[in-house]
């Protein structure tokens, strides 16, 4: 099922340093260190591209089968999604 | 800050990524805090929007995550809420840094909604309107402060009470932890007071005296901090000793300041022009100034210094920016250092190694 494109909130603050990222979730108060690939897709989290989109760039950038970057771009938009930093939007 | 956080920024320092920066907006004030560092003689062209909006695209693509928007008043800039909004759409965390005496409730729904920033520094400077205001030179400061804390809280903004300690409020520590409690709100203290940017001493005549910085740090030291960790020069201070670099601080490894006329400096506390946005972008002087070469050269050698002279100043974060105001060297062992790190050991009588 399309659940359309996925775009952070507006709350989120995040920049990457080097091999990983540094993401801030301002409501909640939290301070988060994510990996290299997470850190590689927050930018590209503004609801202009769909999850297959990032998949492929995964792949690209990674050099990583697309079963893997499935693997890890599906567990990191739930992960933000469960922790409602995340939205889709059509 | 927690372990991974400072694995982060250590490795910022240590990879010269820009993770923090300050802009001093302005240094209009409605205040005349006799202790404030500001060179308000000084005038120039202050940096158009245009600028600003060079800056903050610039430092982002180095990095940048933490802003601190200050002055003087920072909201008296007449670009303050185009810059805060783009902060915002570049996502930015921002701390503002008030006096708060002069906000009304729809100056705080602005900030709020246009800026959102991840926190408010509000300067308080007295458990008591005589003190307060004694101290601003602005009858009825305190008690406008007082009335804007409630508009603060109410407001839902992450505010910290910001107190530089001096002669005249030096008793009142726990007097302003209590404004801060009642509030529900931090409240920091910084012991130093500093001269002017334009070398006048003056100010250091109400820095506080000895047995009151012991105290400060033992009334600090039975308490904990809380809210979101914000990256500066201070919040690294605080964390030095878990921070795994060759690098005394951030400043000009992790971070800058921009006065309101484009000089580019690698602290606000270490004012050595490393050149001037006009001239020169962001990026270009991050790159390849030769001034910043020597400054992280002067912040690796700060570090051997303090390393070396643990038995005066252990303890305590060593500012080659305020040795470097007071002696002209970046390294020397200037009075404040000495007080804090004998008050730190009287406080914390196991903690002997350097921070």
């Amino acid at each position: 099922m399309d659940r359309g494109k996925p775009a952070l909130h507006a709350q989120v603050r995040y920049t990457t340093v080097k091999d990983e990222g540094i993401l801030i979730a301002q409501d909640e108060g939290e301070v988060h260190i994510v990996s290299e690939v997470a850190a590689f897709l927050l930018p590209l989290l503004d609801g202009s591209l769909t999850v297959e989109s990032l998949i492929e760039k995964v792949v690209d950038a990674y050099e990583v089968d697309g079963g893997t970057a499935r693997n890890d771009v599906t567990a990191f938009l739930d992960a933000l999604e469960t922790k409602n930093l995340l939205t889709y939007v059509p | 800050m927690s372990r991974s956080l400072n694995e982060v920024v250590s490795r910022a320092w240590e990879n010269h990524v820009l993770l923090s920066l300050m802009l001093e907006l302005t240094y209009a004030c409605e205040l005349k805090c006799q202790f404030c560092y500001n060179d308000r003689k000084r005038r120039g062209r202050i940096l158009t929007f245009g600028k600003y909006e060079e800056i903050l695209k610039d430092a982002r693509d180095l990095g940048c995550l933490y802003l601190t928007l200050t002055g003087g008043e920072p909201t008296l800039s007449k670009d303050f809420f185009r810059i805060g909004a783009l902060a915002k759409v570049l996502r930015y965390a921002v701390r503002i840094k008030t006096h708060g005496s002069f906000m009304d409730s729809s100056l705080i729904e602005r900030i709020k909604k246009e800026v959102d920033p991840v926190g408010l520094d509000v300067s308080i400077h007295g458990d008591n309107a005589e003190t307060h205001d004694e101290l601003t030179q602005i009858p009825g400061s305190f008690n406008r402060l007082l009335r804007h804390l409630q508009l603060f809280s109410e407001s839902g903004l992450s505010v910290t009470l910001r107190c530089p300690i001096t002669r005249l409020n030096q008793d009142q520590i726990e007097g302003i932890l209590e404004i801060g409690d009642r509030h529900g709100m931090r409240v920091k203290f910084s012991p130093e007071i500093t001269y002017r940017d334009d070398g006048d001493r003056s100010p250091r005549n109400l820095a506080p005296d000895r047995e009151s910085v012991n105290r400060y740090y033992q009334i600090m030291r039975q308490r904990a901090s809380r809210g979101i960790e914000f990256v500066d020069e201070e919040s690294t201070d605080e964390n030095r000793e878990n921070l795994t670099t060759r690098y005394n601080c951030g400043a000009g490894t992790g971070s800058l300041t921009i006065d309101p006329y484009g000089e580019v400096l690698p602290c606000v506390a270490w004012r050595r022009g490393l050149g001037n946005i006009r001239e020169t972008s962001l990026r270009e002087i991050w790159a390849s100034s030769l001034e910043l070469a020597r400054v992280r050269r002067d912040n690796e050698a700060a570090r051997k210094f303090h390393v070396d002279h643990q038995d005066k100043i252990g303890g305590i974060v060593y500012c080659p920016g305020r040795a470097e105001q007071e002696s002209g060297s970046p390294l020397t062992l200037y009075e404040d250092a000495v007080t804090m790190s004998v008050a730190v050991r009287a406080a914390n009588p196991s903690e002997e190694e350097v921070s």
